[in-house]
């Protein structure tokens, strides 16, 4: 229980994707324009990343892992989420409707998505179970989402400020973005991880 | 039209796997050997911090090391437990210490370090590899200060140890501390309680850190 | 002929400066971040993404014709992760070091937008000569970027360029260190495109 816990709190705030491991830097500057899109965005991320960990983990235990065909493991990966993002794309708009209709943009981009493939990989790496997995990809998608909500309400402050021209846009949400991972450098003593 | 689309796809598919699996087939075995081989190495320059290079004599699991001051000795290394303590052994089988590994996790890299300790478990040696994010130069004037201490000593100025903090490492120094006193204070335990000897296997905890 | 030559070198020239994929599209900056912490490793990146850019892009260009328009999509993940593996393993193989240091960015290059911008928007479209130009020019363009943010960071964050001193002994005592940490990747990118935003305005003017 101890180290689900540790594995939540070091992927949610000590290893955040975004800010110490600069995965999913396209979407995180792509959808912050605005509060509501950037909820939309990290919801359908928490959804489809806890599908893909899941479906990524059983392939590569019990099929790539026992017929030795480790060396497959990126294409196989690549293709799976390509799959399966198709598939929930397909469902939602057929048996949710207006649930597609507020996800439904976000949800052909996670395909190009690294975190969700980035996951999937660091899970292999770190050899963790199911549980772990599970409890893993939670951390990460939620960090995602509390990465993304502070610069979206960031970034509808800067919008309005005097900036120079030419650090207006990408420039300076990136030097946002500096100062808030060097705020979440502190959690790195956090509980003496 | 859809045979042709079922038709290429296999085709591509086949293709790629056959080319990915001789790929696998040519580099596989050099990157196995090289990762045991670095291990080794990572394992006797904690112990022997002058060594240079090692060579498998013909009595399998011995190692003839060459230090750069031009000693030569043979030892062997035998995992006590898997891919965290190894002990070290002396020619005659006699134990010269042993030497556990800490992994932490930083900014997208494991650092891992490398404690040996001798018989009388002061630390007889430490080496860390990937840096500890400072680049390598910094590194062994920093490290050189575990050396010929006691657990007792392990701990930071502020806590009332002996250990400086490290000007500008990227990982947490506590949490690499911490790990390397609790491995000493085990270490002490099974050799007190005589549950450690020439071959029998130690069990403790694995060092979980992040 | 020389009509088609000035043709290939405007291919290979955009991807370096207009169409620059980092600073101008702002596509792949996961990786130019991430793996900027010293110039060599960043340079290991480039070579690789480049190699996979221009193989890739080739054979796209080279199957174009061959393959129905429907599955083009599966096939250009199918070539792209290959080759994406064998920098892989050749990597692992003969470079382990640039290879640790690199992680999961070299798998991911396999998704990475640009690769497949590429594929989809000029290879699947045009011959494999012009697409050979096409992706060498975008890996060489990402490979001067990564380089330069690897260069600054290691100098500042480390004083020293590829393993040597440069700042003298003071400083590589006590560097800024803040400069290899994350936030200073973030830091660093953001004036490189700052700088090349205000380049191009003074250009208009």
């Amino acid at each position: 229980m101890q180290s689900l816990f540790l594995i939540f709190i070091s992927a949610f705030l000590v290893n955040n994707i975004v800010l110490m491991r600069f995965l999913g830097l396209c979407p995180w500057l792509g959808t912050s324009n605005s509060l509501g899109s950037a909820i939309g965005m990290s919801v359908a991320v928490i959804f489809v990343m806890l599908l893909s960990s899941s479906v990524t983990w059983i392939i590569y235990n019990f099929l790539l892992l026992p017929m030795g065909l480790v060396y497959l493991r990126t294409m196989v990966f690549v293709l799976v989420i390509g799959a399966l993002v198709q598939f929930i794309d397909l469902f939602l708009k057929k048996n949710r409707p207006a649930l597609y209709k507020s996800l439904g943009i976000y949800i052909p981009l996670m395909a190009t998505n690294c975190i969700i493939l980035g996951a999937a990989f660091l899970i292999i790496d770190y050899n963790y179970n199911f549980i772990q997995s599970i409890v893993f990809t939670l951390g990460v998608s939620l960090g995602f989402m509390l990465a993304m909500i502070m610069l979206s309400s960031v970034r509808e402050r800067i919008d309005t400020a005097d900036i120079p021209p030419s650090l207006r846009g990408a420039p300076i949400a990136f030097i946002t973005a500096s100062l808030m991972s060097l705020a979440f450098l502190g959690f790195s003593g956090l509980f003496g991880l | 039209m859809k045979l042709k689309m079922i038709l290429s796809l296999t085709i591509v598919c086949l293709v790629s796997a056959f080319s990915l699996a001789g790929i696998y087939q040519i580099t596989n075995t050099k990157i196995e050997k090289d990762k045991a081989g670095r291990l080794e190495f990572n394992l006797l320059e904690a112990m022997f911090p002058g060594v240079k290079s090692f060579l498998p004599t013909n009595k399998p699991g011995f190692y003839t090391l060459s230090e750069t001051s031009g000693i030569t000795k043979t030892v062997s290394l035998k995992p006590l437990i898997p891919d965290t303590v190894w002990g070290i052994y002396a020619n005659d089988n006699q134990m010269t210490g042993i030497v556990f590994k800490i992994s932490q996790y930083k900014f997208g890299k494991t650092v891992e370090t490398y404690v040996a300790l001798g018989n009388d478990t002061v630390i007889k040696g430490i080496t860390t590899v990937e840096g500890l994010g400072t680049g390598t130069k910094s590194n062994d004037s920093w490290l050189s200060q575990f050396i010929n201490k006691k657990e007792t000593d392990i701990l930071l100025k502020k806590d009332g140890g002996t250990i400086e903090v490290a000007p500008s490492t990227a990982m947490s120094v506590r949490v690499m501390i911490n790990s390397i006193r609790e491995n000493i204070n085990t270490y002490k335990y099974l050799l007190e309680t005589k549950q450690i000897t020439e071959t029998k296997v130690i069990e403790t905890s694995r060092q979980d850190s992040l | 002929m020389i009509a088609r030559r000035i043709n290939v070198w405007k291919h290979f020239s955009d991807g370096v400066t207009t169409n620059n994929p980092v600073l101008v599209l702002m596509l792949g900056l996961c990786s130019v971040i991430a793996v900027s912490t010293n110039a060599l490793s960043a340079l290991g990146m480039g070579i690789a993404f480049t190699f996979v850019m221009v193989c890739s892009n080739v054979l796209i260009s080279v199957v174009r014709n061959v393959t129905p328009d429907t599955i083009r999509i599966p096939v250009f993940i199918i070539i792209i992760s290959t080759f994406v593996t064998i920098t892989d393993y050749v990597l692992q193989a003969f470079m382990p070091v640039i290879h640790s240091q690199l992680g999961i960015f070299l798998p991911l290059i396999a998704i990475n937008c640009i690769v497949f911008g590429r594929a989809e928007s000029f290879a699947s479209k045009n011959k494999p000569v012009a697409s050979l130009f096409d992706g060498l020019g975008i890996g060489i363009g990402f490979t001067i970027v990564i380089f330069l943010m690897g260069a600054i960071r290691e100098i500042l964050g480390n004083g020293t360029i590829c393993g040597k001193m440069v700042l003298g002994k003071a400083f590589a005592a006590s560097p800024i260190a803040f400069m290899i940490l994350p936030p200073g990747g973030f830091l660093v990118i953001a004036f490189l495109i700052g700088m090349k935003n205000w380049l191009s305005n003074k250009g208009e003017k």
